[in-house]
């Protein structure tokens, strides 16, 4: 799946794959890429900038932390991050359930 | 030197502006290349081998350095906002209230048309000045939620922020010599508590303009 695809959804995808643990940057590309099979195409350089953004826009908390015994900046989600990821996944099952009764008719 | 490490110059040399935040970002840049390396390393590739798979999951400068610049901008353009409004919130008390500056050069406002013009501008430019540097501040936290914001934000944030910066202080000065009273302990207040903090605005937004 390409960048272009994901657009607008990459902010909700950062958001669930820190929703139970905080993780630092190559840990939350890593999760991405496992739990979508490995079909995330993007340049794994674009998460920086959309976990600074996250954070300044308070769904992600930040802070260095010690993993692997190297200093880390590890996020994660805050509860304003908590309450746009639910919000986000209703209207997601919204949107796939219209489409899906649209597509699934041929 | 490593190919990440040319890598990551090149992707210093691709971000202008304050250092602070970019080199936040490329320490995390730094940790992922490190990180990918080893993971490929670990599974049979030499370590130039792993390097440049890594730095091809990472993406070129060109298609990363964007992004990052935005970043910088932004962070930049929200300590400028933040700035502005601590200078100004005390420049109304400075002036008007219980230090009153104006007051201590002359007890009654000169008879001047131009003082008088000048008391009105400096009033509705520092009031805009103010609400402007709220609203980008807003924009630049968690305004993020609903805008797209990127480097014309923060350019337009710096450059009010600049021309606040300068024209308050200036119609400020002015007023103080049109009341006739200006004395050096009076000059050296104007300049402590006027000229000084907006030139750390000034500063900051310039700061910005050359991250945009």
């Amino acid at each position: 799946m390409k960048a272009d695809a994901l657009r607008g959804h990459l902010d909700s995808l950062i958001l669930a794959v820190v929703e139970k643990q905080p993780l630092h940057g190559y840990a939350i590309i890593e999760a991405l890429s496992a739990r979508s099979g490995g079909e995330l195409d993007l340049p794994t350089g674009t998460i920086y900038p959309a976990l600074r953004r996250l954070e300044k826009a308070g769904y992600l908390d930040s802070s260095w932390s010690e993993v692997g015994g190297r200093k880390r900046r590890t996020y994660e989600l805050s509860s304003a991050g908590r309450n746009a990821l639910a919000a986000h996944r209703q209207e997601w099952r919204t949107f796939a359930k219209v489409v899906s009764g649209v597509l699934g008719e041929a | 030197m490593s190919a990440v490490d040319v890598y990551l110059a090149d992707l210093r040399a691709a971000i202008p502006g304050p250092s602070w935040t970019r080199r936040d970002l490329l320490r995390e840049a730094g940790d992922h290349l490190e990180d990918a390396t080893a993971a490929y390393t670990a599974a049979g590739y030499t370590t130039a081998e792993a390097e440049a798979l890594a730095l091809r999951d990472f993406g070129s400068v060109d298609d990363i350095a964007p992004g990052f610049r935005d970043t910088v901008a932004i962070d930049a353009a929200r300590r400028t906002a933040i700035l502005l409004v601590l200078v100004m919130i005390p420049q109304a008390f400075l002036w008007d209230g219980g230090i009153d500056l104006g007051a201590s050069a002359h007890s009654v406002a000169p008879d001047s048309g131009l003082f008088h013009v000048l008391d009105i501008v400096i009033a509705y430019v520092g009031t805009a000045g103010t609400v402007g540097a709220v609203i980008a501040l807003a924009v630049t936290a968690i305004g993020q939620r609903w805008l797209p914001v990127g480097r014309r934000t923060a350019r337009l944030t710096a450059t009010w922020s600049l021309a606040t910066a300068m024209v308050v202080p200036i119609i400020g000065f002015t007023m103080l010599v049109l009341t006739g009273g200006l004395t050096v302990i009076l000059a050296l207040c104007a300049l402590a508590f006027m000229a000084a903090p907006f030139a750390l605005v000034a500063l900051s937004a310039q700061r910005t303009l050359a991250a945009c």
